[in-house]
């Protein structure tokens, strides 16, 4: 069987490579993790046999001047050109967090041009927060042709202290009109005491790109590829019990889906 | 891609600055959440406070090219504006602009990265200058005065390690863009000074102990005489050029190795054990041999999982065919005292060192916290240096950034408050970690440094940070320098430095590991040097040393404390191949010596011996101190429950009507030591790395009352897990730290009991915060009754090792849980925290899919108390909300508890329990409505059928039930159709339970009393209201 490769940038303080390498060979990859020294002092095209680009989440550079400020802007700096027509030629981009962060900044999300016109700033309450979230999808997202196919509603976690969407004047409207919103909270708490509560962008957790191949998420899709990792599995446990069914905390969970989706993609259209 | 410039090499331009500000259209949260804390800290109001941010460019760059760095890579446009060398000017006036930087020589973890993407940026390194970050609080308010703007800065800076300047705003806008710079030039040659100690007289010994804070004692200061004067140690130094005079280089190295903190001289102390109540005196040579090494060591050759005790820098099991963890519990209790931030940081990312440097090294996968602090809320007369509700809230702040900076997630902790703890908190963090158990052929729990191996350090710089008493002698350098005891501890270096050292080992690079904590180089170098072979020894070269600045001696460099190191001894062949592998993750990689045989720790200076100490003499030689245990029990009174005012005789009655009870109960829940910790929990990553399949620290429907212990496979690939719990209890120190110790001990097993571990695969890690027991005539005067508090209390430790087998395979002590308060007329007063034992608790499991949670789980479910609920009221939240402590303290009978615990564990081992929670803090009305609440249900209870011996008039029993805090019990629900299975589980073990109500889907909580009466009808979410109330929601 054909199979399709993915580069994890990890170092410099970023620190879910591992958990998302895993959720990302689960789903059939294969993946290298490469640090972004390595990335920053490659000569040719570090991209070049890779179908799936990953940035995963962590506190780049320590999260100084802004969160992924300096990540972005080394990256861009270096291999700019290369990533501009890997995701120009229709190939996978992935931030989660800090990677999203990241993304962002370089001005690949919400629009892929490098030119910046959004950011994630820091949340309404100054603080960092680790709590898991409703997410209600857009189903006629570009991403849910690649990412998020058939995807309504999940449950995630989102661990970050700078998670609120702020765009460019005019920007956010095109991106609603263009359902590149892929995910937004529905969860009261974590909007009103986390986000934006103000205004109509403070519940987004989740952008794409125009083409929907680049994704660009606050919440840890890595953070539910086992159905152990969700609060809500000692009660899903408790079924399963009474149901006489085998509990296995390590059977995928809903987040490993968008990785399925995204390696399936690869797989089936890039390879 | 980034503009090309053409930079002039020399520094021929002033230093710049960069000023970032929010946009006047933009929500500015840092600035508000600052509002927020001037209001709570000093009830001052100010209209609007914003932030602006400064990096101080010395680095002698044009002023074009600093607002091209500016624009390319310090602006966030979407939200952010800048200017470069004029002020930021807001669209509104402002009243008051207070700069807040850091002190010359504090670690400017933003600044460094400042500058590095200004390097990456140019495309070149800058070897001269560096880049300072400082912010600047803008505020307005009316009548907002100049007193009122100094009081602010308690909140903004930090006199340990920050400056502040306080302007009008009229003189911001003039100078508001002027440099931030803490620099000040060297003026202090490096240099050696030599001490005739053979020759001084006891006053100059002790003297010279003072000065340097070397914290020796006359008898070891004599001891270091007796030394100089061997003839062969006198031989042994004159043919390395060294006379019969100590260099301050030894001098320091002794102080460190033998002081407290490094050599644990209490517990290794002979002690004389008066307890009167026996009529018996005991002698006992060491506390730790006798009490703590001892019975590990029994337990550790009948459980070959196993592996490490008491040792290397953590304890170490097999947790996993294959795979070992490393765990380790340390305190951080003086520095956070007066600098929380630094203090907590530097503790959590020091103890995350720990496990990392043990054996062939670890990959870190966990963190813990518990901070015990004055009672937030305080208001009384006695004015700590910083008031309690700051000093938890910049602890919290430190252990989150440290603990989510590095990657590990923060998985278990909380806080707990005592008055005690006003004049000096108990910081504890820990952490775990995993490796092979097979690394390249060698046990993963193997170390040893090889004669001929290189010397290596790798990550931060050595500066002056962390010198003990170094503040007197740093003044006498000219002040150039803020040399303090502490630091800020820097995450993002020390995650670089993790990912190397994995990646080192795997690939076999180095042959043994250790972290530089207490005492630097002068301790990881000096142990390690000890595993070479029978002498032991090397040489070590402090030229080579990687220093921050110019300007430090010798003895500062070898004494450093400065963060984020770890000491690696590397073979020459793998020396090019660790140098590669340290440029690909940029961490600072040294050679400073080499590891031998010859029996002498031997420092080397501009090519002349500094220090040449004999191995055994440097490591073991510290004499043994002497100290004197009486154990007098405090008088105390038990108060007397009435139920009718007319009985209310004396002070010492509790008037507790039949209809007290649910008010009773949200009182308690309320209770800062019972109330819900979540908004802490909240702000600590703990999820990170993946590794959080099982039961999380907050659990139930919401996710918000505290569970019994967290579970997790901390590696991917199987399902093995760790089920980790912890305990502390400093209130029954007060009665006796025997019951409390027992107590703990207890408690922390059964949390993990009711998790799903097993009473067979628990160990434990004890951290003894104890008041100073040297018995001084006028500063300690109860020094003896502290020191027979410490005997009892690992007389009870080992009482429970061996009678529950759980192993205390690594701990800590800390022996200064004392300070200073003073009262409003300013009078002195000496403050001791009571014995305060935290026990952490290490299940492992082979599945974490079998781990259940508290809440209960389904309508119709029986709930059953296991275990006998006594007269046991002592201390509990019940007696304190009255003002008493009681004296019937909670016994732990072992034998007991050991069946129940067993039972539980058959019980989950069958799948039969939907839920499993340990009776704690609060008694069994607290634990009962937390099992309700937390599952969104209601609860049927019936008191009458509480298995308890209590005794005495019908009427106290509800109250008694209600609220005892007797040991060993649990609360489990378990489905209608497993009940019969479970019953017969306890009945064949003998566990003494009563079937005492059932789940309902009614959101009430109903208790009916002993009689048969209601005496509690309450809403679930009111009750879970109050649980939640004191620290508000998150």
């Amino acid at each position: 069987m054909r199979s399709a490769n993915a580069l994890v940038i990890n170092g410099a303080g970023i620190n879910c490579e591992f958990e998302t390498a895993y959720a990302l060979e689960a789903a059939g990859a294969d993946v290298d993790i490469v640090h972004v020294n390595k990335i920053l002092e490659c000569s040719g095209n570090v991209l070049e046999n890779y179908q799936m680009l990953v940035l995963p989440g962590g506190f780049s550079y320590g999260d100084e001047i802004a969160a992924g400020k300096i990540l972005g802007d080394n990256l861009k700096s270096k291999i700019g050109d290369y990533l501009q027509q890997f995701i120009n030629d229709g190939y996978l981009v992935k931030g989660i967090c800090n990677g999203a962060q990241t993304i962002v900044k370089m001005g690949y999300a919400p629009g892929s041009d490098g030119v910046q016109t959004a950011t994630i700033a820091m949340n309404d309450s100054g603080r960092f927060v680790d709590r898991w979230v409703e997410l209600e999808f857009d189903e006629k997202s570009p991403a849910s042709k690649i990412f998020t196919n058939g995807i309504k509603s999940m449950a995630l976690p989102i661990r970050h202290g700078e998670g609120r969407f702020v765009f460019d004047d005019g920007v956010y409207e095109e991106v609603v009109r263009n359902h590149q919103v892929v995910a937004r909270y529905v969860d009261g708490e974590a909007r009103d005491n986390i986000h934006y509560s103000l205004k109509p962008e403070g519940d987004i957790a989740i952008i794409c790109n125009k083409a929907g191949n680049v994704f660009d998420a606050m919440p840890h899709p890595e953070g539910y590829q086992f159905k152990g990792q969700s609060p809500g599995w000692p009660m899903e446990r408790e079924m399963l019990r009474r149901a006489r069914e085998p509990i296995d905390a390590k059977a995928p969970g809903s987040g490993q889906t968008i990785f399925d989706n995204m390696v399936r993609y690869s797989i089936e259209n890039l390879v | 891609m980034a503009a090309k410039t053409i930079v002039p090499s020399s520094n021929s331009f002033l230093p710049s600055t960069i000023q970032i500000g929010v946009k006047p259209n933009q929500l500015d949260p840092i600035g508000d959440e600052t509002k927020k804390r001037i209001e709570k800290m000093y009830s001052l109001s100010p209209e609007d406070v914003r932030v602006v941010d400064k990096f101080t460019l010395d680095l002698g760059l044009s002023e074009e090219i600093v607002r091209e760095l500016a624009d390319a890579r310090f602006v966030d446009n979407i939200v952010n504006e800048t200017t470069t060398n004029t002020p930021f000017m807001s669209q509104q006036e402002y009243d008051w602009a207070i700069e807040v930087g850091f002190k010359p020589g504090v670690k400017d973890n933003s600044g460094d990265a400042a500058k590095s993407t200004i390097e990456s940026h140019l495309e070149r390194e800058i070897d001269d200058g560096k880049v300072y970050a400082s912010r600047t609080y803008l505020l307005k308010g009316k009548g907002l005065s100049e007193s009122d703007a100094r009081r602010i800065v308690g909140v903004l800076a930090n006199d340990q390690v920050q400056e502040f300047k306080i302007m009008p705003y009229s003189e911001y806008e003039r100078d508001g863009a002027a440099p931030w710079l803490p620099k000040t030039e060297a003026d202090h040659k490096p240099e050696v000074n030599y001490f005739d100690i053979i020759n001084m007289s006891d006053d100059e010994l002790i003297e010279i102990s003072q000065d340097r804070s070397l914290a020796l004692n006359l008898i070891e200061m004599q001891e270091l005489q007796n030394y100089l004067q061997k003839p062969e140690v006198i031989s042994a130094r004159k043919l390395v050029g060294l006379s019969e005079e100590m260099s301050d280089v030894e001098l320091e190295k002794q102080a460190q190795g033998w002081s407290e903190h490094c050599t644990h001289k209490i517990f290794n102390a002979k002690i004389t054990y008066n307890d009167t109540t026996a009529d018996q005196v005991e002698e006992i040579d060491s506390i730790f041999n006798t009490y703590i090494r001892e019975p590990t060591r029994k337990i550790q050759d009948e459980k070959k999982w196993i592996v490490s005790t008491l040792s290397d820098n953590a304890g170490v099991i097999e947790f996993a065919p294959g795979w070992y963890f490393a765990y380790k519990v340390e305190t951080h209790n003086s520095p956070s005292n007066v600098e929380p931030y630094g203090g907590a940081i530097t503790g959590i990312v020091g103890v995350f060192r720990d496990p990392m440097g043990t054996g062939q090294g670890g990959k870190v996968c966990m963190g813990t916290y518990q901070f015990s602090t004055g009672f937030p809320d305080y208001a009384g007369e006695f004015m700590p240096g910083i008031p309690p509700m700051q000093l938890l809230s910049e602890v919290i702040r430190g252990v989150k950034d440290g603990g989510n900076k590095s990657g590990v997630p923060t998985v278990i902790g909380g806080a707990r408050f005592h008055d005690g703890h006003m004049g000096k908190c108990a910081i504890h963090v820990g952490s775990g970690s995993t490796m092979p158990a097979d690394v390249n052929g060698k046990g993963g729990a193997y170390k040893k440094a090889e004669v001929g191996d290189r010397i290596v350090m790798v990550g931060g710089l050595i500066g002056k940070d962390g010198i003990h008493g170094a503040t007197e002698s740093s003044l006498e350098h000219g002040g150039w320098i803020s040399a303090q005891h502490v630091q800020i501890g820097d995450p993002y270096t020390q995650k670089k430095v993790q990912d190397f050292i994995i990646e080192a080992r795997d690939l076999g690079l180095y042959n043994s590991i250790t972290d530089n904590g207490a005492g630097g180089l002068s301790s990881s170098v000096g142990e390690m040097a000890e595993e070479t072979g029978k002498n032991g020894g090397c040489v070590l070269n402090l030229d080579y040393a990687p220093l921050k600045y110019d300007g430090m001696d010798p003895w500062e460099v070898l004494v450093s404390e400065s963060q984020e190191r770890m000491t690696l001894a590397v073979s020459d062949e793998n020396m090019n191949k660790l140098f590669e592998l340290a440029k690909k993750h940029d961490v600072v990689m040294t050679d400073i010596g080499e590891f031998n045989d010859a029996g002498y720790f031997d420092v080397k200076w501009e090519d002349k011996t500094i220090a040449y100490l004999e191995m055994d003499f440097m490591n073991n030689g510290v004499p043994q101190m002497e100290l004197e245990a009486e154990w007098i029990p405090s008088e105390l009174i038990e108060p007397k429950i009435v139920n009718s005012l007319s009985e209310v005789v004396d002070e010492n009655t509790i008037f507790m009507g039949d209809t007290f009870h649910a008010d009773m109960l949200k009182a308690i829940l309320l209770d800062p030591n019972v109330v819900s910790m979540e908004y802490i929990q909240r702000q600590f990553d703990h999820e990170v790395q993946g590794t959080s399949v099982g039961p999380k620290h907050f659990v139930g429907k919401d996710s918000d009352v505290e569970g019994d212990a967290v579970a997790f496979a901390p590696v991917l690939e199987i399902n093995n897990g760790i089920i980790a719990s912890q305990a502390i209890n400093p209130e029954l120190s007060e009665i006796d730290t025997y019951d409390m110790t027992k107590y703990v001990i207890d408690e922390a097993i059964r949390k993990i009991i009711a998790v799903g571990g097993d009473i067979d695969d628990i160990v434990l890690c004890g951290n003894f915060c104890h008041p100073s027991p040297i018995y001084d005539e006028n500063n300690n005067p109860d020094g003896k009754y502290k020191a027979a508090q410490l005997v009892r209390s690992v007389k009870a430790l080992e009482e429970c090792c061996l009678g529950f087998g759980t192993a205390d395979i690594t701990g800590k002590d800390s022996m200064s849980m004392d300070g200073r308060l003073k009262d409003e007329d300013g009078n002195e007063i000496r403050v001791s925290a009571p014995p305060t034992l935290l026990v952490s608790g290490i299940g492992i499991i082979d599945d974490v899919s079998r781990c259940i949670t508290m809440d209960a789980k389904m309508a119709g479910d029986s709930v059953y108390v296991l275990g006998v609920t006594s007269d046991e009221l002592g201390a509990s939240e019940f007696y304190r909300s009255f003002g008493f402590l009681g004296k019937n303290a909670p016994k732990v009978d072992i034998d007991t508890a050991k069946e129940t615990y067993r039972a539980v564990s058959s019980a989950t081992k069958e799948q039969l329990l939907a839920s499993a929670h340990g009776v704690c803090e609060g008694g069994l009305a607290v634990a009962l409505s937390k099992v309700a609440f937390a599952g969104g249900f209601g609860m049927d209870v019936d008191l009458s059928c509480v298995s308890n011996d209590i005794a005495g008039e019908e009427y106290v029993w509800d109250t008694k039930i209600l609220n005892s805090k007797s040991a060993s019990r649990l609360i489990v629900t378990v489905a209608p159709e497993d009940c019969g299975r479970f019953e017969n589980i306890l009945k064949e073990r003998g566990v003494v339970y009563g079937d005492v109500g059932r789940v309902t889907d009614n959101n009430t909580f109903h208790v009916k009393g002993v009689s048969g009466k209601t005496i509690m009808n309450e809403d679930i979410y009111s009750l879970k209201g109050a649980y939640k109330g004191t620290f508000g929601g998150f």
